[in-house]
């Protein structure tokens, strides 16, 4: 989910989640809003803001999305992947521009779902110009069914994913099937956990018998009653972003919690290496492209998401970052290019069949302001 | 010895002209006063409505329609939920629950937004009382279906729920749609009542102030007595004013109906008549009931008469499909009036098919244990895919709806006081204007 999270960052978190809730809603200053029913036309220039390694890049040979569709649209395109996570979106992009008032200089960015859901409680996002979308009807309506925005009108999912457990059976010299595994005092100090307070206190529910769909304070506090044992026990090493794949490979965590988009990469390197839904289950989160209010072209923005939403397009972005595409036809799409791409075709990471989506839980129940709250808490037990 | 009688004394102050002066800018003040009377009611009541449209019985009208979607959709997720087996789907148990709960914040909203409309609320206290009991059967039928020998009772419940939520959609919620569509007709209606007699009032106003100021100069042989050529010009505007008002806002409204509230009716009828068909499919599945699968395939033509293909689709983008499919979707497809409509349109014509086509899977599938896993796995993921576009053409209709009204309303919010103004100014001057006169014989 947060392919470049730092320490710092997620320390940050917290200041910045506080500084979300605190701020008013509804500021929407003097942006203007795209025309409805509309787009019109394209200025020419598209500029996209995402998070870094998430699209598929020139190689030789192969041009990357950004390339292709430059030339397929005549867009000249400034592709930034400056977006490092949804800290730096907050503080960098939303705080001091859009809630603002102000427009954020880009045409699209993709903020991971709970933001975006608060950035359209505010009124902050165009709709998504759906007539220059045809190829919106390959999307997957499991992810289009968000209590916050019916009928995904002003959001688009960019990539989904969800967070197991990759371990080292070198290591851990027995095979890792639960997340009460983890917690086995044989493994003390060689544990990895990944940083995002949804995916963490997800597991530990799903632990304590709790069901994160339906989280409330309590069992959110009382898995943050048991992550506090855990942690004063020292069984986790540390709390980390995309750093995790290095500590796994250099053998300073015998087992982790982390993202299925790393396991792909991994996979290919460290074949040895193991990623696996946990039995009590996984939890799954998605980025999603937004229009945020003031962008100069919002025409050009719909040519992109329908230039993404092409399955030999997103399959070309599947087989770059690894996650799981929301495009329908992308496996069939994998199997036609054939070689490394269609191996990629039968990855249950990629592709988790309906019985492990069966056991994949999306964090939901809590108030953005109740989740303030325990985020301040994850914090200063985590960062301890 | 009293004071002389009335028509005496106005018999007496006709004689001097003066008096006659004063007897033209009483009757025409008369005039005026009805007119500012009748200005205050017209235009209060034309404000009124307008803006009770715009808070009250058009959201009603639109929350209503979402009630259908999330209906549908709580419905689809309990089905799949049960169909998936003992142990359920939680992603689909999820959904199920945010749709249920989604359902119940809406009957509250539209409860609120009805206020003392006892017609509204008197469905309403049914549809709460029809959505706890099929909560409950939802239960029922979960509860009973883990039981390895009860699946014969927890099919039972499942099929009444099933029933229940397509009579809560086809009945409870047709009825309060009905309604609703009546409130907001009534408002309407209500409208231009009472502008007429208006501006009846008010060009009678400006007939006797003409006619004032015509004595005036045959009188005094003065072409122009500035106050009252003032006061005529007064009035004039408030006239012009209250009509421009009331035909612009009129005009809003009837872009509100056409481009809004028209294609609300229709899709939402569209979402009624899909979920209509999976209801009954759904229960065929379950009960391997002929009768249901002729129901389902009786919806499923309202939906669309024929079949959607790729040309269809184009044809509805470019907004050339001249009602094809046909059915609901046809209709839809030619009450789209902006490239993004036709583009939802199209889309929820596409998954439309897309769901058709794995209805037709889940038919020829070789065993009841098949046709369960279809129902379960594509067949709802389509499903669902149509009613999430059903929500976003509902979605595009609300929002265009919703602008309209605002826009009405917009147009009659400073009426009232403008014209009240204007005419209160033009009471002034024309009594300054005969006092001017007047004056000229002391």
């Amino acid at each position: 989910m947060n392919p470049a999270l730092t320490r710092r960052r997620f320390l940050a978190t917290a200041g910045a989640l506080g500084a979300l809730a605190a701020l008013p809603r509804c500021t929407q200053g003097g942006l203007t809003s795209a025309p409805s029913g509309d787009a019109g036309r394209s200025t020419g220039e598209l500029r996209m803001l995402n998070w870094p390694l998430y699209v598929d890049v020139d190689a030789p040979g192969a041009p990357g999305s950004v390339t292709r569709f430059s030339a397929q649209t005549r867009t000249r395109m400034e592709y930034s992947e400056d977006y490092a996570d949804n800290v730096y979106g907050l503080e960098q992009v939303f705080e001091p521009k859009l809630y603002a008032g102000e427009a954020t200089g880009w045409d699209i960015i993709v903020p991971t779902y709970w933001l975006v859901a608060d950035l359209l409680s505010r009124g902050l996002l165009n709709e998504i110009p759906l007539e220059r979308v045809p190829n919106h009807v390959n999307l997957d309506p499991t992810l289009l069914g968000t209590a916050w925005d019916p009928g995904a009108r002003f959001h688009l999912p960019w990539q989904a994913g969800f967070t197991g457990i990759t371990y080292n059976p070198a290591l851990t010299r027995r095979e890792i099937k639960s997340f009460s595994d983890l917690l086995d005092p044989a493994f003390r100090g060689r544990i990895g956990m990944v940083s995002e307070m949804r995916e963490v206190l997800g597991f530990l529910m799903l632990a304590n018998g709790d069901d994160p769909s339906r989280a409330t304070v309590a069992t959110a506090n009382a898995a943050l009653d048991r992550l506090e044992a855990v942690v004063r026990t020292g069984q986790v090493t540390r709390f980390t972003g995309d750093e995790y794949v290095d500590a796994l490979k250099s053998g300073e965590f015998a087992a982790c919690l982390s993202w299925s988009g790393g396991a792909v990469g991994l996979d290919a390197e460290r074949p040895d290496l193991k990623f696996v839904i946990p039995a009590e289950g996984g939890i799954r989160w998605f980025d999603s492209m937004v229009i945020p209010k003031g962008a100069e072209n919002v025409a050009a923005a719909g040519d992109w998401m329908n230039f993404a939403y092409d399955p030999a397009n997103a399959a070309r972005i599947t087989t770059a970052v690894g996650y799981v595409s929301p495009v329908v036809g992308v496996k069939e799409a994998l199997l036609r290019q054939g070689g490394d791409a269609a191996r990629l075709a039968g990855s249950p990471v990629l592709f988790p069949n309906d019985e492990t989506k069966r056991r994949l839980y999306f964090w939901a129940g809590t108030t953005p302001a109740e989740e303030v709250v325990l985020q301040r808490r994850f914090t200063e037990i985590t960062g301890s | 010895m009293g004071p002389a009688p009335l028509p005496d004394r106005v018999r007496a102050a006709a004689r001097t002209t003066p008096g006659r002066y004063r007897l033209w800018s009483v009757a025409t003040a008369i005039a005026l006063i009805l007119a500012i009377a009748a200005a205050a009611f017209a235009t209060s009541r034309m404000r009124s409505a307008t803006q009770r449209a715009e808070s009250t019985s058009g959201p009603v009208l639109v929350a209503t329609q979402q009630l259908v979607a999330s209906l549908a959709e709580a419905d689809a997720a309990a089905s799949a939920a049960f169909l998936s087996g003992p142990t359920e789907d939680p992603e689909q148990r999820r959904l199920y629950e945010q749709a249920l709960a989604r359902s119940g914040q809406q009957v509250e909203e539209i409860a609120s937004l009805a206020g003392g409309d006892q017609a509204i609320r008197s469905v309403l206290t049914r549809v709460s009382f029809q959505l706890t009991r099929y909560a409950g059967l939802i239960e029922a039928a979960r509860a009973t279906n883990r039981i390895p020998t009860a699946s014969a009772d927890a099919n039972a419940y499942l099929v009444s729920a099933v029933k229940l939520a397509d009579q809560i959609v086809q009945g409870d919620v047709k009825t309060l749609t009905d309604v609703a569509q009546a409130s907001l007709r009534r408002d309407q209606d209500r409208r231009p009542s009472g502008l007429l007699i208006a501006l009846v009032v008010l060009a009678a106003a400006l007939l006797v102030l003409g006619a004032g100021q015509a004595m005036l100069v045959r009188v005094s042989r003065r072409i122009l007595n500035v106050p009252l050529v003032a006061a005529t010009l007064l009035s004039l505007a408030a006239l012009a004013w209250a009509a421009l008002a009331a035909q612009r806002s009129g005009t809003a409204l009837d872009d509100a109906e056409r481009d809004g509230y028209d294609s609300i009716v229709v899709t939402a009828q569209l979402g009624r008549a899909g979920f209509g068909a999976k209801a009954a499919e759904t229960l065929a599945v379950i009960t391997g009931d002929a009768a249901q699968r002729a129901e389902a395939d009786a919806d499923a033509r309202r939906v669309a008469a024929t079949a959607v293909t790729p040309g269809v689709v184009a044809s509805i983008r470019r907004g050339e499909a001249g009602g094809a499919p046909g059915g609901l979707i046809g209709q839809a497809s030619e009450a789209a009036d902006s490239p993004r409509e036709r583009a939802a349109v199209a889309e929820l014509a596409t998954r439309w098919q897309q769901y058709t086509d794995t209805v037709a899977t889940l038919r020829a599938a070789p065993s009841p244990a098949a046709a369960r896993t279809i129902a379960v796995g594509p067949a709802n993921t389509a499903f669902n895919g149509f009613n999430f576009s059903v929500q976003a053409v509902l979605g595009q209709n609300r929002d265009q709806f919703l602008a309209g009204l605002d826009s009405a309303a917009d147009r009659t919010a400073s009426v009232p006081a403008g014209v009240l103004l204007l005419l209160v100014g033009a009471l002034l001057a024309m009594l300054w204007g005969y006092q001017l006169r007047i004056n000229r014989y002391r």
